[in-house]
């Protein structure tokens, strides 16, 4: 716990509910990243037929892919901005075809840290990596993948706008829509 | 003063008035708790009609539904003999030649039918078959057989018109029984070569037996892997055709459920909101065993390898003669569906289920992979024979493997994380019943905040507390006024005031005994609801951990291992 204490400060918010505390926030970053992005997207857009991206997506992870997925929980609590930076890049030549606005929105697996812990997720967008407790909430578009971010048998889930991916351990993608 | 003295005899007339109102008050308690218990009578009275007409209610609906079904039950059963009737006066003489097909092939075989009668047989049935293909095809053979080469020639032009790819086939079966290879491939090329992926009818399932079968030899070996694997490759180029085997497959394992029943946690069926969600992940988790068994059953099939190769081709030849054509297929769909509604006990939802899973088989033309996963879900209905559903299964494992993955999933994703528990008005939340004492802890809080409530109400009102002041008041009004009316009167108020504190005890101790009643009834619940939830998320478990063994058996099966060797003096090594 002293080692929990340590890492894992916790938040209040405005009505006094504890919150999370992120491990890694790149806040700052993420403003001017949002800008750029808004603007490369607009100028780069291109459109997936639905049936050739649900092909493209269900693709089997390669193993780098996997490996450094599964390294979120070795980093315990002190994720470095370094590791960070390496789970972002591995999705993002993951799907170097897949437009950026049908790659995976976040990332959530099942935590190894021990209790209180459960799942810890990755906003991609958000630029956030957060470890939850039992007790704590999932953001909206993440808790639809809670459920089966415990249940085991996957590596991890990739979560989407409009579905959701469960990886196996060896890369082989199920779909939920 | 002296005026207003009350002599002794006054008082006792007084008291004596007092002890008869008190009698009185006395007699109107007991009279008010006659009727209390009366109206306690009636309000329980109110309460068992009210339980005996929701047990009506239910009664009816079952009974409706009963009836419902048999009166689907004696539809199908009827409605399955008026078909067959239809079948025999409408295609009853397909039947007779597609009998006399194998037949004078077999009698041929034995030399027990003179070449005469054949000939005279084949002619006759001519007449009765105008349209069907197959009577010329018969006459074919017959002229054949009777080294009738210009009738055979023209009877087997007659044939093609009428149907080209069957007489083809059916003639590139019969060369490879009589042992003539050369011409069997050659047929065969030629039924290949009329093929369209897209729109195939239903015979290539008899080619497919045949190929599983191993009966076209070594050359042919090669005509037939080479075709399966262009077909394939040409439709999985196009655009949702890995999607729509997937879709495919995913209805029949759908179709293989196995419903959850309520009466198996009775508990949390009736005390927890979550229990819809739990009891559809259930089925799913059961299903598991329903599909390796459903798997085990046709893989586990023998089949009979050392069989003849005469034998295997008239199997396949009546797979090809006795399936039913295309026009025959809307009344043979009719007749499954009814079948199935009988089967099913009259339930009609079980039987369409099933029935859409099997519908593809009756269409006529289909895409190659759409007869491939007829054949591998339906091989009664589409006629094939049982190793050619394994073949077809082991060919279609990965659209299998993916289909099942995403409803596993999917259902994985439902299994709800959070039980609600909701006992009277209390709710609450457990995930796997380890925190059944802080939920014990909780219900008593509600039950006690409850009783607190409920002993507020039980006291003395206002009403009460001004009878006592104003009958005090009036009484004391009276006795310096000397008027007994005033007297009686207040005394009337404060024997209200006494009757009502005499009779607040025992409502208070009534009120305590009910509410310990709820209390003990609510733990009871809560402990057993928990102890519910603890065996539910085990048995989940159990039947869950039974889709890694289902995914093994998909991923061992090989269609290489389906296809038998062929001739017992050829061997070949299959890549």
């Amino acid at each position: 716990m002293t080692h929990v204490a340590m890492y894992y400060h916790t938040l209040t918010n405005t009505k006094g509910v504890v919150l999370p505390k992120p491990i890694l926030n790149i806040g700052c970053k993420q403003e001017s990243l949002s800008t750029l992005s808004l603007h490369s997207i607009s100028s780069v857009r291109t459109i997936v037929e639905p049936m050739v991206l649900d092909k493209m997506l269900r693709r089997k992870r390669s193993n780098e892919y996997i490996k450094v997925m599964k390294q979120l929980d070795i980093g315990g609590h002190e994720v470095s901005g370094e590791l960070y930076e390496s789970f972002i890049s591995a999705v993002r030549s993951e799907f170097p075809d897949v437009p950026f606005s049908n790659q995976p929105v976040g990332i959530i697996s099942k935590c190894f840290l021990g209790a209180p812990y459960e799942v810890h997720t990755i906003d991609v967008a958000g630029s956030i990596i957060q470890h939850y407790k039992t007790s704590e909430s999932l953001p909206p578009f993440m808790a639809k993948a809670r459920s089966i971010a415990i249940h085991g048998g996957y590596e991890f889930i990739e979560v989407y706008i409009d579905s959701m991916r469960a990886i196996k351990a060896d890369g082989t993608v199920s779909v939920v829509k | 003063m002296a005026e207003y003295a009350i002599n002794s005899a006054n008082l006792s007339n007084i008291e004596n008035n007092l002890h008869t109102i008190t009698r009185n008050m006395n007699a109107l308690a007991q009279g008010i708790d006659h009727i209390s218990g009366q109206v306690s009578a009636v309000y329980q009275t109110v309460e068992y009609v009210n339980t005996e007409v929701n047990k009506l209610a239910d009664e009816f609906r079952t009974f409706a539904d009963e009836a419902k079904r048999l009166a689907a039950l004696a539809d199908a059963k009827q409605t399955v003999v008026m078909l067959e009737q239809e079948l025999q006066k409408e295609f009853g003489y397909y039947d007779t030649v597609r009998k006399h097909t194998v037949g004078i092939l077999q009698a041929t075989d034995i030399s027990v039918v003179r070449r005469e009668t054949i000939s005279y047989v084949t002619e006759e049935l001519m007449m009765s078959a105008p349209r069907y293909w197959l009577a010329p095809a018969l006459i074919a053979l017959s002229a054949w057989l009777s080294d009738n080469r210009s009738l055979a020639e023209r009877a087997l032009k007659e044939a093609m018109r009428r149907d080209d790819e069957k007489t083809s086939l059916l003639f590139c079966l019969i060369s490879r029984r009589a042992g003539r290879l050369n011409g069997s491939v050659l047929w065969l090329e030629r039924y290949f070569g009329m093929q369209d992926p897209e729109r195939m009818d239903r015979k290539i399932i008899a080619v497919l037996d045949a190929y599983v079968s191993g009966i076209f030899g070594p050359d042919a070996k090669g005509v037939c892997s080479e075709k399966i694997t262009a077909w394939i490759d040409e439709l999985s180029s196009k655009a949702g055709f890995i999607e729509a085997q997937r879709d495919q497959w995913s209805a029949a394992l759908s179709g293989k459920a196995v419903f959850s029943d309520d009466k198996e946690f009775p508990y949390l069926t009736s005390n927890s909101p979550t229990w819809p969600q739990l009891k559809e992940v259930l089925s799913w988790a059961k299903t598991h065993g329903s599909i390796q068994d459903y798997l085990s059953e046709i893989f586990n099939t023998p089949v009979d390898n050392v069989a003849s190769v005469a034998s295997q081709v008239d199997a396949i030849l009546d797979n090809l003669v006795n399936n039913y054509d295309a026009e025959e297929l809307p009344i043979r769909r009719e007749v499954r569906k009814s079948k199935l509604i009988i089967e099913e006990n009259g339930l009609i939802d079980r039987a369409l289920l099933r029935f859409d899973a099997e519908a593809p088989a009756y269409e006529s033309y289909e895409s190659f992979s759409q007869h491939l996963t007829s054949v591998a879900l339906a091989p009664e209905s589409s006629g094939a024979l049982k190793a050619t559903q394994k073949f077809i299964i082991s060919l279609s494992k990965d659209w299998i493997a993916n289909a099942y993955e995403d409803l596993t999933a999917k259902s994985r994703a439902n299994v709800p994380t959070e039980i609600e528990i909701k006992v009277s008005d209390w709710v609450g939340i457990t995930r796997d019943g380890s925190n059944e004492e802080e939920l014990e802890s909780s219900l008593n809080h509600y039950i006690d905040d409850m009783q607190g409530k409920a002993l507020s109400k039980v006291c003395l009102t206002m009403m009460h507390w001004v009878s006592l002041v104003g009958g005090a008041a009036v009484t004391l009004l009276g006795i310096i006024q000397g008027s007994i009316f005033f007297m009686i009167l207040g005394l009337a108020g404060a024997s209200y005031w006494l009757h009502a504190k005499l009779t607040l005890k025992r409502k208070v101790d009534q009120t305590k005994v009910q509410i310990e009643e709820l209390r003990s009834k609510a733990q009871t619940a809560l402990k057993a609801t928990t102890a519910e939830v603890v065996d539910y998320r085990r048995l989940y478990q159990e039947y869950d951990n039974d889709h890694s063994m289902v995914m093994d058996y998909i991923n061992a099966l090989s269609p290489q291992q389906c296809i038998a060797v062929g001739d017992r003096k050829t061997r070949q090594v299959l890549i």
